[in-house]
């Protein structure tokens, strides 16, 4: 049983870093994912949008860290519950909205599985504190968070990779536009 | 092997919601290559040029797909079609334009005159209802098969769909239920305005 909570324990601390890291990731994007719901007034959606990420961070951590684990998973059943209820909610007003659970990597339309990942992060955050669960060495704790972490940072690179890209292809095109712009002033040299 | 592979990514991305894609998300035209010089075009159609009007000079347009540019001569005599025939006056910067015509040694297109289509587009459906300037038709291709109307050309027409020839009764002689195809005037936004339609 201490096997099975500390699994659930690491799984649900990565899964909250590993979250609020691709939000962060995408933060323009991710922010209006809570407004896309359509459930909350828009000050409230914009604000959550961008506290989430940070939540989710610190949740994650006090989970890892061995003496906020209990607080931690206070807070991380609260925020599956929530997460729950959204998705209960969507799902029965048959809103065709994306997760936004992972940012923009996530696009997924809330479904059953969103709503039984909740139920089922909800179950494992309310048994932690029951648990005597092992402590995670400090350095494990550090893996686990890189880790979790990880796909962000590949995701935030790619972007960046892509961004330059695009400029760069812009440019080119332009110029070449430019360039074709200047030919069509020429008279036509024949048929190839 | 493959299917435990399969097994562990599938739970894997149940339990981090996004994972697989953040690992494998390519970029969209990351295909395109960076250079953009003028060359001779190579595709299976060197006949024909589509895009969206990038420049406008005197002597024809540039249009530009997300991958390449290609330079298209027109004459002033060209006929250019936009709804109504007419010259190559018609075209603005942002049309969409599709080009048939003479590939030229420089890369260009000369077009060929009436073979110029700007913002053409095209529907099909089944007719639901018709008035003197509107149409209504359903199963339109947005795969959720709702009616939608459109509002006719001033100089739209009605044709056999075996031969082009012109039907008689125009509109009136179309049953509703009849399957029917359209080709007219893309509009911004996604509007269209059919000038022909078949039966």
């Amino acid at each position: 049983v201490m096997f099975v909570m500390l699994v659930g324990r690491i799984w649900l601390g990565s899964l909250f870093i590993y979250s609020g890291f691709m939000k962060l990731g995408s933060y323009r994007e991710s922010r209006g994912f809570l407004a896309g719901y359509g459930l909350f007034p828009r000050w409230f959606a914009n604000t959550g949008g961008l506290l989430i990420p940070w939540i989710e961070l610190l949740i994650g951590g006090l989970l890892l860290v061995n003496r906020t684990q209990v607080i931690g998973s206070i807070l991380a059943a609260t925020a599956a519950f929530g997460f729950a209820v959204i998705g209960a909610v969507t799902l029965h007003r048959h809103l065709q909205v994306s997760c936004g659970c992972a940012g923009v990597a996530s696009s997924d339309r809330i479904d059953v599985l969103t709503i039984i990942r909740a139920l089922v992060m909800f179950t494992a955050a309310i048994l932690i504190p029951f648990t005597n669960s092992t402590n995670i060495q400090s350095l494990g704790i550090l893996v686990i968070a890189l880790v979790a972490a990880a796909p962000a940072v590949l995701l935030t690179l790619r972007r960046n990779r892509y961004r330059r890209w695009l400029t760069t292809f812009r440019a080119l095109q332009n110029a070449n536009i430019e360039e074709l712009t200047a030919l069509l002033e020429t008279q036509a040299p024949g048929s190839s | 092997l493959r299917v435990a592979g399969g097994g562990v990514l599938a739970t894997l991305g149940a339990l981090y919601p996004g994972l697989g894609s953040a690992l494998s998300q390519k970029n969209s035209i990351a295909g395109a290559s960076t250079s953009a010089t003028a060359v001779m075009p190579s595709g299976p159609d060197v006949t024909y040029a589509g895009g969206e009007v990038t420049a406008i000079a005197a002597g024809g347009v540039v249009l530009t797909t997300p991958t390449t540019s290609r330079a298209v001569r027109l004459n002033p005599e060209t006929v250019v079609w936009k709804e109504v025939l007419g010259s190559s006056g018609l075209i603005e910067l942002g049309d969409w334009v599709d080009v048939r015509g003479e590939p030229q040694v420089d890369g260009s297109l000369l077009a060929t005159s009436g073979m110029v289509f700007v913002n053409i587009g095209r529907r099909d459906g089944v007719l639901v209802s018709s008035s003197a300037n509107h149409i209504t038709v359903s199963g339109d291709g947005d795969g959720d098969g709702a009616d939608i109307t459109y509002g006719l050309s001033a100089s739209f027409e009605v044709v056999n769909a075996s031969d082009g020839t012109p039907l008689a009764g125009g509109l009136a002689s179309l049953e509703p239920g009849v399957s029917i195809g359209m080709v007219g005037l893309r509009l911004p936004g996604g509007g269209f305005r059919p000038t022909r339609i078949w039966a």
